[in-house]
């Protein structure tokens, strides 16, 4: 039974449940076959997770291979431009390999040597998290197959030869509309077939369960640090977080450790050339809920329940599903969802460039947008934090950098 | 009415030889085609029918069967299309008729119409690759109302335990992948299966359908002692890629042969 705006009591929140529910979100839809799988991932996730051998070892990387923290800076020109509120950058471009896809990546991959597994298959959109698997699995002498559509291997080549140089083995996906839900597609068929000898790294906080909880709980340092760092700052909690949505794993890492205060926080997602299905993908502020690579979830979908192809100009942003615990805090209220278009997101990326000299990934140029437009909504004396999850020079396709 | 899988699961008896279970994707390469299809194996003394919904995300299916789902698509086949099909087939044929999808369609459609619209349509079960059977309550119970049957797949790595359990959800049949992977790769049968579906039979006391890969009549016969039935999908599905007279003959005659060797 699905609920708007009901109250839910964020000091005690504690989803997912037992078997992967957030509400009626999440779950496991998936092939029998990957059944023991999961659950052999799921018991060596919860083990890892509450090991303090794990713990240090993942602070450890995250510190000095990774770069943690990352900053929170002030952007004083792109705020007293903006005439509002204090405006915060939480570094994630900063980070190894120019994301917060490492968080994630280095997360699993100690995870996957835990469990014996050598071969690491993975999916990628922009490259970002194809490039951080592709890293771990260097570093640590795993096996990397990433599949990647035919499409994106076009406009983020640079990420291809990167991942190539690693020495992972990039797969062109072309079923489909040859994107990221596409190489999702073929990785799941690839783990139906290898499941006894490969690990799946998922990039984002989707799939079935337990990776929407693990992902998370990887990517949540983002909010951690940021709370901590602002406080320090402001001695007080930020008035807003504004974090763009692809699967979900920025927002979800910024957003997880502030869900019980009174921070308002906004998702926002790629509006692409307009919101006629098929040409953005805005999946939580315009799709329904469905069944997509393994949980139910908000997707983009036609009234017969075939998957509609996403659009954006950002290929990490570019795919019709979400996080299952995304939808859940949408039904609640909890946080705002809304898109915004691939020119105003265009715009922000010149913007920032220009007034901050920093040059932001066409992903998170979308929260970028979106701070643009609530800045001046905010008082003075208020603090809003946007995750800059990544940096922008993957994104030097004529298209984009030509800006508008 | 006596769902039909029931009265095929309690008259079939190994020693009388083993079920043939074609496939095909409704709407593939046309509509029309496929309900030729769906005659054929009909006439041709097929013991269960799937009838495939075609779905933009097949993730358990090889390109054979991915690629005449999106041709499906492609010809505007929806659910609509699927249960017309479904009746004309009936105002001939009394042979147990299953549709097989993704669990996104039959959400989307709403599980309890979709129940009930495969009652009225005449089909006899479902079979939902990517529904486990932990997320299953409500479709089983709306298919229960309706007194269509939930044939669930299990696959060589799933334990005993799970087993019993999918045993027990199940009514007639349970359907046993062969293989590590999707549907239409090549399967080398190892000694492995052989003791695999002996397994799943001991356990579950449930009749089994074994496919994924069996692409031959050689394939069909060397499982054949293990199994109550043996699938054919992809293999079926390749024959019909072009819409005419000619492949329906071929996939008349390939299947013609199949049904005589598994018969004793
Ligand atoms: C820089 C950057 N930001 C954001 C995303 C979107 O993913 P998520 O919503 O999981 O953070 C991507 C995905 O590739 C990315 O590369």
């Amino acid at each position: 039974m699905r609920w708007k705006e009901q109250i839910v009591d964020f000091k005690n929140y504690n989803l997912p449940d037992e078997s992967g529910h957030f509400g009626d979100y999440g779950g496991s839809f998936v092939p029998e076959t990957l059944v023991p799988a999961l659950n052999e991932l799921e018991s060596a996730f919860r083990t890892a997770w509450v090991d303090e051998d794990f713990q240090s070892e993942f602070d450890h990387l995250l510190k000095n291979y990774s770069g943690r923290p990352t900053p929170l800076y002030f952007a004083d020109k792109l705020s007293s431009m903006l005439g509002g509120a204090k405006i915060y950058l939480k570094r994630e471009d900063l980070g190894h390999t120019g994301s917060h896809k490492i968080n994630n990546t280095i997360g699993q991959a100690l995870l996957a040597m835990r469990m014996g597994k050598k071969r690491i298959i993975a999916e990628t959109g922009a490259g970002q998290h194809g490039l951080a698997v592709a890293t771990v699995a260097a570093k640590f002498g795993l096996n990397a197959v990433v599949y990647m559509g035919r499409e994106d291997t076009l406009r983020q080549s640079l990420n291809v030869r990167k991942m190539e140089l690693l020495g992972a083995e990039v797969i062109p996906v072309d079923s489909g509309s040859k994107t990221l839900k596409d190489a999702i597609n073929e990785a799941i068929r690839d783990w139906v077939t290898n499941v006894e000898d490969s690990f799946y790294m998922i990039g984002s906080v989707v799939g079935p369960h337990p990776y929407p909880l693990m992902v998370r709980n990887f990517q949540r340092i983002i909010g951690l640090e940021a709370k901590k760092q602002f406080e320090e700052i402001e001695s007080a909690i930020p008035a807003a977080l504004v974090a763009c949505v692809g699967g979900g794993s920025n927002s979800i890492g910024l957003f997880h450790p502030f869900l019980s205060t009174d921070t308002e926080m906004y998702g926002v997602e790629g509006g692409g050339k307009n919101l006629e299905l098929g040409n953005h993908s805005a999946t939580l502020s315009e799709g329904s809920p469905g069944i997509l690579h393994g949980s139910l979830s908000y997707i983009l979908q036609d009234s017969n329940g075939q998957i509609s192809p996403a659009d954006s100009v950002a290929p990490g942003l570019d795919y019709p599903g979400s996080g299952p615990e995304h939808s859940y805090l949408k039904d609640c209220g909890r946080i705002q969802y809304s898109s915004v278009s691939d020119a105003e997101a265009l715009a922000a990326f010149k913007h920032l460039s220009r007034t901050e000299g920093i040059i932001p990934a066409i992903e998170s140029s979308h929260a970028i947008a979106k701070v643009m437009q609530i800045a001046a909504d905010y008082k003075k004396s208020d603090g809003i934090i946007v995750c800059l999850s990544g940096r922008g020079d993957k994104d030097f396709s004529k298209e984009v950098s030509d800006g508008e | 009415m006596e769902n039909r899988l029931t009265a095929l699961s309690q008259n079939s008896d190994m020693a009388d030889g083993t079920l043939l279970v074609p496939y095909m994707v409704a709407g593939y390469p046309t509509l029309e085609r496929s309900l030729e299809a769906f005659e054929l194996f009909a006439e041709e003394g097929a013991d269960l029918i799937e009838i495939g919904i075609p779905f933009s995300d097949p993730l358990a299916d090889g390109v054979v069967i991915q690629e005449a789902s999106n041709r499906s698509l492609n010809n505007g086949t929806d659910l609509d299309d699927i249960f017309s099909l479904v009746k004309s087939l009936r105002k001939v044929h009394e042979v147990p008729l299953v549709l097989m999808g993704y669990t996104n369609p039959v959400y989307k459609r709403g599980i309890s119409k979709f129940f009930s619209e495969c009652a009225e349509a005449g089909v006899d079960g479902v079979i939902i690759p990517d529904l486990a059977p932990q997320e299953s309550e409500e479709y089983l119970k709306s298919a229960r109302e309706n007194n269509i049957s939930v044939i669930f797949l299990v696959a060589p790595n799933t334990t005993d335990e799970r087993i019993k359990l999918i045993a027990e959800l199940s009514t007639e049949f349970i359907y046993c992948v062969s293989v590590f992977g999707v549907t239409g790769q090549q399967i080398n049968l190892p000694e492995d299966l052989k003791e695999y579906l002996e397994r799943v039979k001991r356990l579950s006391r449930r009749k089994i359908l074994v496919g994924f890969g069996i692409n031959s009549k050689e394939s069909a016969l060397k499982l054949a002692p293990y199994s109550d039935g043996i699938v054919i999908g992809s293999a079926f599905v390749k024959l019909l890629s072009s819409d005419d007279d000619n492949s329906i003959n071929e996939l008349r005659s390939f299947f013609r042969d199949i049904r005589q060797s598994l018969r004793k």
